[in-house]
C-alpha cells in the first residue's frame, strides 16, 4: 500500500518486549510531560485515558507453561493513518517532516470517528472537565496545552520536543532535519530504566532504530492491514510476535512481504 | 403548504445548509473557542530550569524541572553514572506529590473529641519542648529512611534523652543484616549485581522493588544491550511472574514460606556437584534435597537442578533473597543465602556478595546501624500492646505509616494509644497521623537538604545528595531542622548546627567534595576493595528448624511500585498505572490460577471473599496462570483511608490482614499468611 505521504524524516521506536518490566514509568513520565490530566478513579477503562499504555499480555498456557510480557503502546504515528482519513474538520493530520501525527485538539469536534477507525486503540476521548484538584495545576509544563472536555487526544511523541529540538538546531546554524539522536526523545524512552524504548529517525542509518527495526525479531502491531506503523516491536518469542497481527495457524510471523514470499516457496 | 411542497423544503434547505460554510464554520469556531474559556488551565512561562538531586523515595537520582520558580517534573538525571539516566515511576511522580492535595499545610493538634484542629507552630514547639523534657529516658523514635545520614541526628536525638529507642520500619535489610550479624559477618551485607554474570534473587523483586531499583536497571539496560545477547543471566525465585520474573531467563516457582527450603536444596546440590564446602555447611546440606524440595515449594526439580548448574558454571555468580513489598522474611533465608555463596566463593569477590564497611555514624551520641537493627519495632509494638514492656512517654514519628504497613498482628493501634503522647512528622496526611496527639507538617524531598548514603541493595559505597530545589510550601519545615532546633532549645548538644553541615561531614568522611556534588546531582562511588574472605560461622544454622510449609493455600502480596508507598499514598497520575487485574470495580483482584480457582470452587471475575487469620476482605477473582497453584496473589498499596482523593475509595488494604510470626531466635518478624477464598 502507498504510503500516505513520504517524508525524509520518519520518527520511530523500536520497544524491546523482554526488557520491559511493566513498571509504568513510561505512563508516569508521559502524563507529566504532556499535561494529562489526573483522574480520580482510572478503574473504568473505557473512560481512562492513556496517552500510553501498558498492557500484559499472555501467551494463554496453563501454568507452568505460561508467560508474561508486557506491551508499552503509544500512538503507533502509521504511515497510512486511518483517523486522519476520516477526520471531518482536518484535527488530525500527517503533513509534517518527521512522520508524527498531529491531533490539533481546538479543531476536534469530538465526532470520535478517529477513534473508531484507529485499530490501536491509541485514541482517547476526554469524558471529563481537566481538573487539577489543589495545587497541582503549579506542576503543568508550559510546552503544551490543556485540553477541555469533549475532544480526542492522543500521543504526540512529545512533539513540543522535537520543536525545540529543531529550534536549537536552526540556532545553531544546522540542519533541523539531521537531527543527531539524541538531540530529540521522548518522555517515555528517556525514562525507561531498563531501555526498553529506542527512538530516532527510522530513515538515518545513523541512529540505532534504523538498524533494530530490520532485526528478524523486530515486528509492527496488525500491520497486514496496511497501517505502516512507525512503532516497531521486538521480542524473541515467537508467540509474542504472533499476537502482534492475526495470524492464521499456518502463517508465519513477519512483514506481509515476508509472510508472501514464503507462501510462495 | 401541500405536502409536496414542505417535503421540497425540507430537502432544500437541508442540502443547502450542508452545502453553506456557515454550518461548518459555527462548528468550528464553537469549538475553537469555547475551548479558550477559562475552565482549562492557562499555562505559565518563566525562567527555566533544570536542577539535579535524588529522589527521597527510592534513592533515584533525578533531574528537575524548575519553570518560574514551580516544579514541573522529574525526569532521571542522565549525568549520573550511577543510574545512567534511568527514572523509577516512583520519581517520576515526585513534582506532583509536592503538589499534592493531601500535604499538611500546618501544624494539627488533635482535641479531647479526637477530632483535629489547626495550631501554630509556637504552640506546638512548646508541646514538643515540654513533653521531651518530661520524657527523659522515655522517648522512642521511629523513621523509615535507613538511606539518610540525617538519622544520626535522630538517633543523637533519642541517646541525648536518654534512650535507645530507636527504630526503622522492618526491612529486608534489617533481617539481612541480622544474618550477617549471626553468621560473624563484620560490615553491612551488600551485593555487586553490576558485575555479576548469573544472578538467582529468590523473592527480591529487584528490577521493581528491592534494593537500589534504578541502579539496578541501570545495570539491565548496560547487560541486555537492545538487539544483542544478554551478558548475564537472571533466575528470579518466587510465587508469581512478577515485574522481575518476565525479564528473568527463568522463573522458578517458589511457593511462599518456603524460600528456606528451596535455598537449603541449592545449597544441597551445590555440594553434590562437588562444590566444596566445609563440613559445618555438609552437615546443613544434608538436611536439604531438591526432591523434597520441589515436593515443599511446588518447583520442578529439573529446572532446580539447571539453576545449580548454571551457577556453577557461572563466572561470577550472586545469591541473594529479599521480598517484593520490602518486609521481612526472617533472618534465616538470607544466611542461607550467605551459605551459598560462601560456598561458590562469592563473598567479598567482584560480583559477589561483599561486607561493606558500616556506615560510620558522624554524631557522637548517634548509634551504630547494627545496634538499632538489633532491635525491631514489631516487637516493641507488641510488646508495649500486651503490657509486656513499659510503654515511652513519648514517641515520634518521621516519615512512616506503620498503622496502614503492619499488620494487625503488630498492634501498632494498641501500642500507640498505650503511649502518653504521640508526635507524627509526615508530608502527606497518611493513616499514622490519624491515630496521633501531633501531627507535623514535614518538608518534601524536593524542599530540603537529605542524603541517600549506601542504600539497602548496593554494591559498593556511594553517596548522593538531596538539595532543596523549591522552598518548603504552606508551613512545612524539614524535621532535621526541626529537631535540630528542639535539641537546642532543650540545650542539648548534638554535635552539629544544621543539616548542610552534617551532610557535609557525611561528604568530609567520605573525601567527597561537598560542593561538586551538591552542584552536580552526581554519585559518590568508592569502588569495593576490601577482597579478603571473611571467616563465616554457619553454626547458628544448624539449631534452625526449618519452617514447616502451609499445607492451605497461601497469601502472596506485592506492590506496584508506580502505585506509591505507605507514606505517599498512591500519587495522582498512578491511578492509571493500577490495572485491572490488581483493581477493579472497587475492588482488590485476588489473582489465581485455574487449578487454584477450581480447588477452591471460584469462577473468573467472581466476587469473593479473602480471609486470612486476622479478618476477610471483598476480592474479585481473576485467573492468572502466572501464579504458581495454591497461592493467591494480591497487591499492597491500596484501600488508604489517609491521603486524597487519588487514594481512597480502592479496594482494601491487604497489609492489615496478614499474618506475622517471629522468628525462633532472631524474634524477628516474619510475614507468611495462609488464606482462603469463598464466594461473596
Amino acid at each position: 500500500m502507498a504510503h500516505f505521504k513520504d517524508f525524509a524524516v520518519r520518527y520511530g521506536m523500536v520497544i524491546d518486549l523482554d526488557k520491559c518490566t511493566g513498571c509504568g514509568a513510561c505512563m508516569m513520565s508521559c502524563q507529566a510531560e504532556n499535561n494529562v490530566a489526573p483522574q480520580e478513579d482510572a478503574g473504568n477503562k473505557l473512560r481512562a485515558l492513556n496517552w500510553l499504555k501498558v498492557y500484559r499480555l499472555s501467551n494463554n498456557k496453563e501454568y507452568p507453561e505460561h508467560e508474561t510480557v508486557f506491551l508499552p503502546r503509544p500512538c503507533m504515528q502509521c504511515g497510512n493513518p486511518s483517523c486522519v482519513t476520516v477526520c471531518p474538520v482536518v484535527a488530525t493530520d500527517k503533513n509534517e517532516e518527521g512522520g508524527i501525527v498531529s491531533q490539533v485538539t481546538p479543531r476536534c469536534i469530538g465526532c470520535r470517528y478517529c477513534m473508531a477507525s484507529c485499530p490501536y486503540h491509541a485514541r482517547y476521548f476526554n469524558w471529563f472537565d481537566p481538573y487539577w484538584p489543589g495545587d497541582l495545576k503549579e506542576a503543568l509544563s508550559p510546552d503544551v496545552s490543556t485540553r477541555p472536555r469533549g475532544v480526542v487526544e492522543k500521543c504526540s511523541f512529545c512533539h513540543q520536543r522535537l520543536m525545540k529540538a529543531k529550534d536549537k538546531a536552526i540556532a545553531n546554524g544546522e540542519d533541523p532535519l539531521a537531527l543527531p539522536e539524541e538531540a530529540y526523545q521522548t518522555a517515555c524512552t528517556e525514562a525507561c530504566p531498563n531501555g526498553a524504548i529506542v527512538f530516532g529517525d527510522l530513515n538515518n542509518p545513523e541512529h540505532r532504530v534504523y538498524e533494530l527495526k530490520q532485526s528478524p525479531y523486530a515486528f509492527r502491531l496488525l500491520e497486514r492491514l496496511g497501517t505502516d506503523p512507525q512503532v516497531y516491536y521486538m521480542s524473541k518469542r515467537e508467540w509474542v510476535r504472533r499476537l502482534g497481527d492475526n495470524y492464521l495457524g499456518h502463517e508465519e510471523t513477519g512483514s506481509p512481504e515476508r509472510v508472501l514470499l514464503n507462501n510462495s516457496h | 403548504m401541500q405536502r409536496r411542497g414542505f417535503l421540497k423544503f425540507a430537502l432544500g434547505g437541508t442540502v443547502g445548509l450542508a452545502a453553506s460554510p456557515a454550518i461548518w464554520t459555527t462548528l468550528y469556531d464553537l469549538a475553537y473557542w469555547t475551548q479558550n474559556w477559562g475552565w482549562i488551565p492557562r499555562l505559565q512561562n518563566g525562567e527555566d530550569l533544570s536542577v539535579a538531586t535524588v529522589s527521597k523515595l527510592d534513592g533515584t537520582p533525578l533531574k528537575v524541572r524548575v519553570v518560574d520558580g514551580r516544579v514541573i517534573n522529574t525526569s532521571g538525571n542522565k549525568d549520573n553514572a550511577y543510574s545512567a539516566g534511568g527514572l523509577t515511576p516512583l520519581a517520576a511522580s515526585e513534582a506532583q506529590l509536592l503538589y499534592a492535595e493531601s500535604r499538611i499545610k500546618r501544624p494539627l493538634k488533635r482535641g479531647p473529641d479526637g477530632g483535629y484542629a489547626y495550631t501554630s507552630w509556637e504552640d506546638a514547639e512548646s508541646i514538643l519542648k515540654k513533653k521531651t523534657r518530661n520524657a527523659q529516658g522515655s522517648l522512642a523514635f521511629l523513621t523509615s529512611d535507613s538511606s539518610s545520614s540525617l538519622n544520626d541526628i535522630f538517633s543523637a536525638f533519642t541517646a541525648e534523652n536518654g534512650s535507645r529507642d530507636f527504630f526503622f520500619m522492618p526491612s529486608d535489610e534489617q533481617a539481612a543484616a541480622v544474618a550477617w550479624n549471626t553468621v560473624g559477618g563484620s560490615g553491612s551485607l551488600g551485593y555487586d549485581i553490576a558485575n555479576s554474570d548469573c544472578i538467582l534473587a529468590v523473592g527480591a523483586n529487584f528490577m521493581d522493588s528491592w534494593g537500589t531499583v534504578a541502579h539496578n536497571r541501570a545495570v539491565f539496560k548496560e547487560t541486555h544491550p537492545t538487539g544483542e545477547n544478554a551478558e548475564q543471566a537472571i533466575y528470579y525465585a518466587g510465587a508469581m511472574q512478577n515485574n522481575t520474573a518476565v525479564v528473568a531467563d527463568t522463573w522458578l516457582p517458589v511457593k511462599p514460606g518456603t524460600e528456606e527450603i528451596f535455598l537449603g536444596a541449592v545449597l544441597s546440590e551445590l555440594i553434590k556437584n562437588n562444590i566444596m564446602a566445609d563440613s559445618s555447611l555438609s552437615a546443613l546440606a544434608s538436611r536439604y534435597s531438591i526432591e523434597e524440595a520441589g515436593k515443599a515449594c511446588g518447583t520442578d526439580t529439573e529446572q532446580m537442578k539447571k539453576l545449580v548448574s548454571a551457577l556453577k558454571n557461572a563466572n561470577r555468580p550472586l545469591v541473594f533473597a529479599g521480598t517484593t513489598e520490602g518486609q521481612s522474611l526472617g533472618s534465616t533465608v538470607h544466611m542461607l543465602a550467605i551459605a551459598i555463596n560462601a560456598v561458590l566463593g562469592r563473598i567479598n569477590q567482584d560480583g559477589g556478595m561483599v561486607a561493606l564497611p558500616e556506615r560510620e555514624p558522624l554524631l557522637p551520641s548517634a548509634q551504630r546501624y547494627s545496634d538499632i537493627f538489633a532491635r525491631n519495632f514489631v516487637a516493641y509494638s507488641m510488646q508495649i500492646a500486651n503490657g509486656m514492656a513499659n510503654a515511652p512517654k513519648l514517641l515520634f514519628i518521621n516519615d512512616a505509616n506503620p498503622v496502614y504497613a503492619l499488620s494487625k498482628d503488630a498492634q501498632v493501634k494498641e501500642c500507640l494509644a498505650k503511649i502518653d503522647y504521640t508526635v507524627c512528622f509526615a508530608a502527606h496526611w497518611n493513616e499514622t497521623c490519624a491515630e496521633c496527639d501531633l501531627v507535623l507538617p514535614a518538608a518534601h524531598g524536593l524542599e530540603r537538604f537529605d542524603d541517600v548514603y549506601t542504600p539497602y541493595g548496593s554494591g559498593n559505597i556511594n553517596w548522593t545528595l538531596a538539595k532543596p530545589v523549591t522552598a518548603p510550601r504552606y508551613q512545612a519545615r524539614p524535621v532535621g531542622e526541626l529537631i535540630l532546633a528542639l535539641a537546642d532549645e532543650l540545650g542539648l548538644s548534638l554535635g552539629v548546627n544544621d543539616i548542610p553541615s552534617l551532610l557535609e561531614m557525611r561528604a568530609n568522611a567520605l573525601h567527597a567534595d561537598f560542593k561538586e556534588y551538591l552542584e552536580s546531582g552526581d554519585t559518590y562511588q568508592e569502588a569495593f576493595h576490601d577482597f579478603s574472605v571473611p571467616t563465616l560461622n554457619f553454626m547458628p544454622l544448624h539449631s534452625k528448624q526449618a519452617k514447616a510449609p502451609l499445607s492451605e493455600i497461601a497469601l502472596h502480596t506485592y506492590i506496584n511500585s508506580a502505585a506509591g508507598n505507605p507514606s505517599t499514598g498512591i500519587p495522582p497520575y498512578a491511578n492509571r498505572a493500577i490495572t485491572e487485574y490488581q483493581l477493579q470495580d472497587g475492588l482488590c483482584v485476588a489473582q489465581m490460577n485455574k487449578a487454584t480457582a477450581q480447588k477452591l470452587g471460584l469462577a473468573d471475575k467472581q466476587k469473593a471473599v479473602l480471609e486470612t487469620k486476622n479478618g476477610s476482605m471483598p476480592v474479585l477473582v481473576r485467573f492468572y496462570e502466572g501464579v504458581m497453584p495454591d497461592v493467591v496473589a494480591v497487591m499492597a498499596g491500596l484501600g488508604h483511608t489517609g491521603f486524597d482523593r487519588f487514594s481512597v475509595n480502592k479496594g482494601n488494604n491487604i497489609l492489615e490482614i496478614t499474618q506475622i510470626d517471629m522468628e525462633a531466635g532472631s524474634d524477628l518478624p516474619v510475614w507468611l499468611s495462609a488464606v482462603n477464598v469463598v464466594k461473596g
